[in-house]
């Protein structure tokens, strides 16, 4: 089956947000996006507009010193929806967050990234790094 | 012609939509872990197939038999598929309307190993099922 050309352009935009360019993460994001947070956690809630997703990263970033990772074992998509099964490490002072995440995406029109939601095999380890 | 296990991911949504629970079953492996977020009695990770009888007996209790479930989007591969579910219940003058992205692993039977049912709005979840009753955990 051949693969849709939108799981390798989530491909590079996963490379640019482990690289922490997130100027770059705009060009893959939707003005109006609504990123879903879960758990429960400070980093938890709703964030609203490409601008506040991008402080979210920066956020996440900093807290983590650069360390966080997200790398897809494996990505499906088509022209409306993606999703990803992706493997994420970071450290934290002395914690470690080792996890595997589902992550859900819906697609605008232009392949760009509108909403966004995931949930984590382990939360109570994902709430506990961010705690 | 669709993915494998896309189809066989039609027959277990089917099967949820008939509220048949021993058809649903038919399509997890025997020691199925099945994750499910947010913060209530329905929340946490469920095993086997009791685990995965006890979530949905919860969800069908909770909501009064209100539960619609309309398949709205499928992607598949050889190892993973999820489906978009747009699902809504009402109870009382409460209403419940969202997407759920129900991820799926599958095993070397092509049986669902593990799952993960993720609500696009948890906060609007969480309300609705607080009082649910998950049975024995």
């Amino acid at each position: 089956m051949d693969e849709h050309p939108y799981v390798q352009r989530i491909r590079n935009a996963l490379d640019i947000y482990n690289s922490g360019d997130h100027d770059a993460m705009k060009a893959f994001i939707a003005e109006d996006i609504v990123w879903h947070v879960g758990g429960n956690h400070p980093m938890s809630g709703d964030y609203r507009g490409v601008d506040a997703v991008i402080d979210y990263f920066r956020d996440v970033r900093r807290a983590t010193a650069g360390t966080l990772q997200v790398e897809a074992e494996e990505i499906l998509a088509n022209d409306r929806h993606a999703s990803m099964f992706t493997h994420v490490t970071a450290h934290r002072d002395v914690r470690k967050l080792d996890v595997l995440f589902a992550e859900a995406l819906t697609l605008d029109d232009y392949g760009r990234w509108s909403g966004y939601w995931a949930l984590a095999n382990d939360q109570e380890a994902v709430d506990a790094f961010w705690a | 012609m669709e993915h494998p296990n896309a189809t066989r991911m039609r027959r277990t949504v089917d099967a949820l939509m008939w509220g048949d629970i021993p058809r649903l079953l038919e399509g997890f492996a025997d020691d199925v872990v099945w994750y499910a977020p947010g913060d209530t009695p329905l929340s946490g990770t469920f095993r086997g197939h009791d685990g995965i009888a006890r979530f949905f007996s919860g969800l069908n209790e909770a909501s009064g038999g209100s539960m619609n479930i309309q398949v709205d989007d499928l992607l598949a591969g050889d190892r993973y598929v999820t489906i978009f579910l747009d699902i809504t219940a009402e109870r009382h003058d409460e209403r419940l309307s969202v997407v759920v992205a129900l991820f799926a692993s599958v095993d070397g039977q092509g049986r669902w190993d593990r799952c993960w049912f993720l609500p696009d709005k948890l906060a609007e979840w969480n309300r609705f099922f607080a009082g649910a009753n998950s049975g024995q955990r």
